[in-house]
């Protein structure tokens, strides 16, 4: 954030554990790597047995 | 202190019977709150202002006019809602304690049908942890055991259905927010679909995994509550293709698919309550282990802090000494992550949903317990389940988040208790937008499951 402000060692260590643990979840790779991101968050239109 | 209240059905046939009036029931839950002050359910509750609305609704059931069947229920709202005449603090010191004379859709909605608006509920510091044990005005008690926490973030809701202070709360779900109390206190609660419901006017905590929802005593109380809920608000662009409620009764033998796998562990006393909920219901259910949950919940996680940091932005900049240090650190990590990993989060969203719906056999509900645990001591910073160490904070949201990340309407139902008498929740996911279909399997679950007899015929 831009806010100017002293972290404490307890909030260093909790960003520092958040992002580790996230970068480690995201970097698991997946089968299509190819595959574009959501654009817009419609869960329906993946149903597709509904189609 | 727990106590099971009327429902918000015998309220409502109680009001057209005449056996009982707004005023009465508006009476009955400030006695109740005023014995319950230890659960620290309320941010403001104000006498006058219940009173003024008990008064109103009485008035109009006399004349044979009321609003609408719920004219007259009183009902508690998380502090996260806009409420015209209450102040919305989301239990942080960073907004005013004024009311901001306005209403969320949600609570317009039931104001316009005649419901009390009781009082604000406690709640997690802007809904940013699921523990409530970060509040401006502290901590929530579990009725059941004021030792143990309520879980969040709509803990005071929680308490407050538990407790028999109110029929029915608001609370709202980003990883579980509405279920998570739900079932460390004994109730029931809904995650609609996304964009099913309007989230106008409820403090966002990250907008793309929001939903809003009720908390109950019973299940048959959601089909009164949920049609204030659902629809298309011009105020909510999530909202537009948004179907209003329609009651339905028509699932026929349910396919039940219980997610087991890596990440998705659970202690034994809850898996022994689900597993023998299901099998007394005699519903048919099949097991099936996801793969790769780590990296889903890595991508909710992405999602949740990217998104709060950027909506919190300006707030921040404005009074930084108004957020708790917890709630710093993650608006701070969320800064810190790229655009790039954004995007890749979204990526891990498609394939979830991809692998759910289409990957999996056929099915209408997948099953999982929603808490690993039951309700944690409170000071107790770390659960141990399956084999593994984990902050209770990640113990709350362990199951949760995964119809949050993937847009799904959830419903938890009380099951059974502990040795220590703690509840036990299980949790139903079904398909977008079947929302209807979801609430008819539960109740037929239900049914099942505490009367085995009824599904042999």
């Amino acid at each position: 954030m831009e806010a100017d402000l002293e972290l404490t060692v307890d909030q260093k260590e909790r960003i520092e554990a958040t992002l580790q643990r996230i970068r480690n979840g995201l970097k698991i790779e997946q089968a299509n790597v190819f595959e574009e991101p959501a654009h817009t968050f419609n869960a329906e239109v993946f149903n597709a047995s509904e189609k | 202190m727990h106590q099971k209240s009327e429902s918000l059905a015998q309220q409502v046939a109680s009001l057209e019977s005449s056996a009982t009036t707004p005023i009465a029931l508006a009476e009955r839950s400030l006695q109740r709150a005023s014995q319950c002050v230890e659960l620290n359910a309320f941010a403001s509750l104000s006498e006058p202002v219940v009173m003024a609305q008990a008064k109103e609704a009485t008035l109009r059931r006399q004349a044979g006019r009321p609003l609408s069947p719920i004219d007259g229920v009183p009902i508690a709202v998380k502090d996260n809602y806009l409420t015209k005449d209450y102040p919305t603090t989301a239990c942080s010191e960073a907004l005013p304690l004024e009311p901001r004379g306005v209403d969320a859709t949600v609570v317009a909605n039931l104001r316009a049908a005649g419901a009390i608006i009781l009082g604000k509920t406690n709640m997690h510091e802007w809904a940013y942890g699921a523990t409530n044990n970060t509040s401006n005005i502290g901590p929530t008690r579990n009725p059941h055991n004021l030792d143990h926490i309520t879980g969040g973030s709509s803990g005071g809701s929680g308490a407050a259905v538990a407790a028999g202070i109110v029929s029915a709360a608001l609370g709202s779900d980003t990883g579980g927010s509405v279920r998570i109390p739900s079932s460390a206190c004994g109730i029931y609660g809904f995650k609609p679909s996304y964009g099913r419901a309007s989230r106008h006017g409820v403090l966002p905590l990250s907008w793309s995994l929001d939903a809003p929802g009720p908390m109950t005593t019973n299940l048959e109380d959601m089909a009164y509550l949920l049609p204030y809920f659902f629809g298309a608000d011009e105020k909510d662009a999530s909202t537009f293709g948004a179907r209003p409620f329609q009651a339905c009764s028509n699932a026929q033998a349910p396919k039940l698919i219980k997610l087991t796998g890596a990440g998705l562990e659970r202690a034994n006393e809850v898996d022994k309550a689900v597993n023998a909920a299901l099998l007394t219901s005699g519903m048919l259910c099949s097991e099936w282990d996801l793969n790769d949950v780590d990296s889903y919940f890595s991508a909710w996680e992405t999602i949740l802090h990217c998104e709060a940091s950027a909506y919190h932005k300006h707030l921040f900049q404005k009074n930084p000494s108004g957020f708790s240090s917890v709630t710093r650190a993650h608006l701070e990590a969320g800064t810190r992550l790229t655009g790039v990993e954004l995007l890749e989060a979204q990526k891990l969203r498609s394939r979830l949903l991809d692998v759910l719906l289409n990957v999996l056999p056929e099915w209408d509900a997948l099953v999982l317990p929603t808490l690993p645990v039951v309700a944690p001591k409170q000071g107790d910073d770390w659960q141990e389940f399956g084999g593994k160490k984990v902050s209770t904070q990640d113990s709350m949201t362990w199951f949760c988040w995964m119809g949050n990340l993937a847009g799904l309407p959830c419903i938890t139902l009380p099951v059974g208790q502990s040795d220590s008498g703690l509840p036990i929740g299980l949790m139903l996911m079904g398909r977008p937008n079947q929302d209807e279909k979801l609430l008819d399997i539960a109740t037929k679950f239900e049914r099942f499951m505490l009367h085995p007899a009824l599904n042999k015929k």
